[in-house]
């Protein structure tokens, strides 16, 4: 328990100047209330719907006097002139009493209104928050052809009245809570209950609570912290930006982090195949669905081994390759100076690099960019007899199907792991992917997610929970999958 | 502790390429990749092999300058001769700066006189190497192997492309090592391979297949057969003379089949393609001797009729049966009267048949003569055919 208000009206203001001093954007706004009662109004201006504010509690104050005046008679004795205020005189909704010093501090710096009366003991607190947000926008890493184009903002407020809009049920709750020593990043812990297993529930609380950190600036701090294996290139908590997918994992038993100040919302636990869905499988029609997953499957594996497997074959395995194949691979690299390790790692370096610097360089270079690649790659190095025709086609594929992952942070799992795959197949051939592949096998059965084995449904094997992985069946039979992960 | 597996997994990756040096590594423009092996014997009793390496320079895309020149040829053919193929194979290598490897040659050449001196000896080198393709074809050549090897292809940019292409088609009696191998050592069984040869592209004068001389332009062709004793060649047949062995190989596959109507009946000319074929042998070994019973069974379908007759008749239908049942006869006996009269030697491999039918008789009794009983042994050839389409009309049409 720290200090409380003391009642003493100057002591109390010189507290808050003292601790809001050297800061231009706390605002101290001193009125007169009934000819005689002074009272300050303290917020940070930014924070705060000014015009909410004066509408709502400096009009009041100052306007509202003949009510005031007439209820102050009978029971300003009684010292409660704020719960009069309170009650009757000014129209927010949302207002508490509170006369901790601390908690009151936080409450400013959280955005709130504060009005403080002479001889009271007791602040008042009005939710007047009217920060400037971006407004709700199509979400930018997760593009869908069909489903709903809201995507989270970096407004918690807003982000847990879009997955309201879509549970409208009482049994949707969401847990406040406040982590970062210096940041106090509200973040809600979102959970349909009945549905969410409570040791679950408890386990997020736990591990939530367990962080110590002075700021949560993005939801990747809380994903680092909270999650089971640290020393994994495998994301085992999925972030996303759409509500629409936060809904369904709600439903099916999941819980949900949201962080302010950040779009990008945490579901937990995750499987591995779960990662490889996408929103947009369950909107189209069930057939086409079932056959993308199988061609992202598919992909996932060319983008993981296609380098190294061609490195392994036409360094190692010459006799594998079909005759007339193996001869137009041997005339492309006639030319070409190096050995396929280099000769394909060179490229794919290059690959990564331009792919970065097309996130990174600011939008009006960006164009630049890709057009230099498209030559550097696409014709000059195979000219200038630097690479072979064939690994820029080997590179653009792997390349096209690294794109294809429906979670950014599994793709870039596979992007690095590509390159150690590449080392193998250059030193140990076949052999040498199948180890790493191996081992990476091996990692992920290991793998856990808030206790689910990230493999799940195939390794442990579970026939019922494969209708939804291997396959999407038809939403009819598809109804009994609320039944929750991990079963 | 979780940290130290980690550290553990990266410190092997980083050392893995430092260890190894990649010794068995061979980038592919290092090797010399063969596509074809030629073989015969040199005057002085010498193994010549000849190999086609594939020149990747002058193939795909990197060659677009080409074009106007027919000779334009991928392959560049090698020789050399020694007491052996290895020792030969090695003084190839000599002269080669790339490594020379096998494991694309899917094409065995065989030429004439070493063909007739016996193939075993040659045959260990391919099914013991590792990086040969037991499932090569093997072909014979008539004339020198190295001969067909240097063929300058007009198509394709290598000769042993056509030959693996031609030895796949089901026209001919294509064989591949191993099937070749198990032949010769079955009991009673005698290999028969596919023959290539170079013949003249334009059918001009005096065609046909005895024609050796080699024309400025000409195709290679794998038609006919080399027929075997033990591991002997002792002659070719024609192609008329494969086809009938190629059904008592039962490797009939795809093939027309054309019938003369006789005048009386109108004339004309029925082709038939024959879609499914398959033969079975009946063979009785007792004390009166052997009988062999060859039953081919057909389907086929009438692809052009030049006769009067109506195929939507019944009666005439049963006629062109049994027409194509005289032409497959024919055909088959031929080949047979070939081997009973002419070579007097069981180079259709009946002996085999007998074998599997009375294995126990066969040890016995026929084994050792059956050299000598092979030219009396009656052959009773009954054909089944089917007719199951005769195409898209009944009846020709006619002028009225």
């Amino acid at each position: 328990m720290g200090p409380t208000l003391s009642g003493n009206f100057e002591a109390d203001l010189a507290f808050f100047r003292e601790s809001f001093d050297r800061s231009s954007d706390i605002v101290f706004k001193e009125l007169l209330v009934c000819d005689g009662y002074r009272g300050i109004i303290i917020f940070i201006d930014g924070l705060v719907d000014v015009s909410l504010v004066d509408m709502h509690i400096i009009t009041p104050l100052l306007h509202g006097r003949s009510q005031l005046e007439l209820k102050l008679n009978e029971q300003v004795k009684h010292h409660n002139v704020q719960a009069i205020l309170q009650k009757s005189i000014v129209s927010a909704c949302q207002s508490k009493l509170e006369s901790e010093m601390h908690t009151i501090v936080s409450a400013i710096t959280n955005g709130d209104t504060i009005l403080i009366l002479e001889s009271s003991s007791e602040a008042l607190i009005f939710d007047m928050k009217g920060r400037e947000a971006r407004a709700v926008e199509e979400a930018a890493s997760e593009p869908t052809i069909r489903g709903p184009r809201e995507g989270f903002t970096e407004k918690l407020r807003t982000n847990t009245s879009l997955l309201r809009t879509r549970l409208k049920t009482n049994k949707l709750k969401m847990e406040p809570l406040t982590i970062g020593d210096v940041s106090n990043t509200d973040i809600v812990i979102v959970y349909l209950d009945g549905v969410a297993k409570t040791e679950l529930i408890d386990e997020v609380r736990t591990r939530l609570g367990r962080i110590k950190i002075d700021a949560i600036l993005e939801s990747g701090y809380i994903e680092e912290l909270i999650e089971d294996n640290t020393y994994s290139p495998f994301p085992q908590v999925l972030s996303t930006e759409r509500p629409d997918r936060v809904a369904a994992a709600l439903l099916e038993g999941k819980v949900s982090l949201l962080i302010d100040n950040t779009p990008f919302a945490l579901v937990l636990p995750i499987t591995f195949l779960g990662l490889m869905q996408s929103p947009e499988d369950y909107y189209q029609r069930y057939m086409i669905s079932t056959a993308t997953r199988w061609l992202r499957y598919w992909l996932a594996f060319i983008a993981l081994t296609f380098p190294s497997l061609y490195i392994a074959v036409t360094t190692f395995h010459q006799e594998m390759v079909p005759t007339n194949l193996l001869l137009s691979i041997a005339s492309s690299r006639e030319a070409v100076p190096f050995p396929a390790i280099i000769e394909a790692l060179l490229m794919e370096i290059t690959f990564e690099g331009l792919r970065e610097a097309g996130i990174r360089m600011p939008r009006p270079v960006g164009q630049a960019v890709s057009i230099v690649g498209a030559l550097v790659i696409g014709q000059a190095a195979v000219q200038a007899g630097i690479v072979s025709a064939i690994l820029v086609i080997i590179v653009s594929f792997t390349g096209i199907a690294s794109f294809i992952f429906p979670s950014y942070s599994l793709g870039i799992a596979a992007r690095l792991l590509r390159f150690p795959l590449m080392f193998l197949a250059g030193t140990l051939g076949l052999y040498g992917i199948l180890l790493g592949l191996l081992v990476i096998c091996i990692h992920l059965l290991r793998l856990r997610s808030f206790g689910v084995p990230y493999l799940s449904p195939v390794a442990p094997l579970s026939l019922n929970n494969l209708k939804d992985t291997l396959f999407r069946v038809p939403w009819r039979n598809l109804i009994h999958r609320r039944r929750g992960i991990g079963e | 502790m979780q940290v130290k597996p980690v550290i553990l997994s990266m410190m092997f990756f980083l050392i893995l390429p430092l260890l190894t040096g990649c010794w068995s590594k061979v980038e592919v423009n290092d090797v010399a990749i063969v596509t074809a092996v030629g073989l015969d014997k040199t005057d002085k009793g010498k193994i010549q092999l000849s190999l086609e390496l594939a020149v990747p320079r002058l193939l795909g895309v990197t060659n677009q300058s080409g074009g106007e020149k027919l000779e334009a040829k991928a392959g560049w053919i090698l020789s050399a001769e020694g007491e052996t193929i290895l020792e030969a194979y090695r003084y190839i290598q000599q002269k080669v700066q790339r490594k020379i490897v096998f494991y694309h040659s899917k094409v065995i050449v065989i030429g004439e006189k070493l063909a007739r001196s016996g193939v075993l000896p040659v045959l260990d080198f391919f099914e013991r190497y590792k990086q040969s393709q037991i499932k090569s074809h093997i072909l014979f050549a008539k004339g020198k192997a190295v001969d067909i090897l240097e063929y300058n292809p007009v198509f394709e940019k290598l000769s042993s492309e056509i030959m693996r292409e031609e030895a796949k088609s089901k026209k001919n009696v294509s064989v591949r090592l191993l099937q070749f191998m198990d032949m010769l050592v079955s009991p009673g069984n005698t290999p028969m391979a596919a023959r290539v040869q170079l013949i003249p592209a334009q059918t001009d004068k005096n065609s046909g297949e005895s024609d050796p001389g080699i024309s400025k332009i000409s195709s290679l062709s794998v038609r006919g057969a080399a027929v075997f004793h033990k591991d002997q060649l002792i002659g070719w047949l024609n192609e008329t003379e494969t086809r009938g062995a190629m059904w008592l190989k039962n490797r009939m596959k795809d093939a027309v089949t054309t019938a003369e109507v006789p005048v009386e009946k109108g004339g004309g000319r029925i082709s038939a393609q024959v879609h499914t074929a398959s033969t079975k042998y009946h063979t009785l070994a007792g004390t009166k001797g052997i009988t062999i019973t060859v039953d081919p069974y057909a389907e086929v379908s009438i692809f052009e009729n030049t006769s009067k007759l109506d195929m939507s008749s019944p009666k005439d239908l049963e006629y062109v049966r049994t027409l194509v049942t005289e032409d497959v006869k024919a055909r088959i006996e031929l080949v047979c009267r070939e081997a009973q009269l002419g070579y007097k030697k069981d180079i259709l491999g009946f002996g085999h048949i007998i074998y599997r039918q009375h294995p126990k008789q066969w040890n016995k009794s026929y084994a050792k003569e059956w050299e000598k009983l092979f030219p009396e042994v009656p052959i009773n050839i009954t054909p089944h055919i089917t007719i199951t389409q005769v195409g898209l009309t009944n009846k020709s049409i006619e002028l009225e």
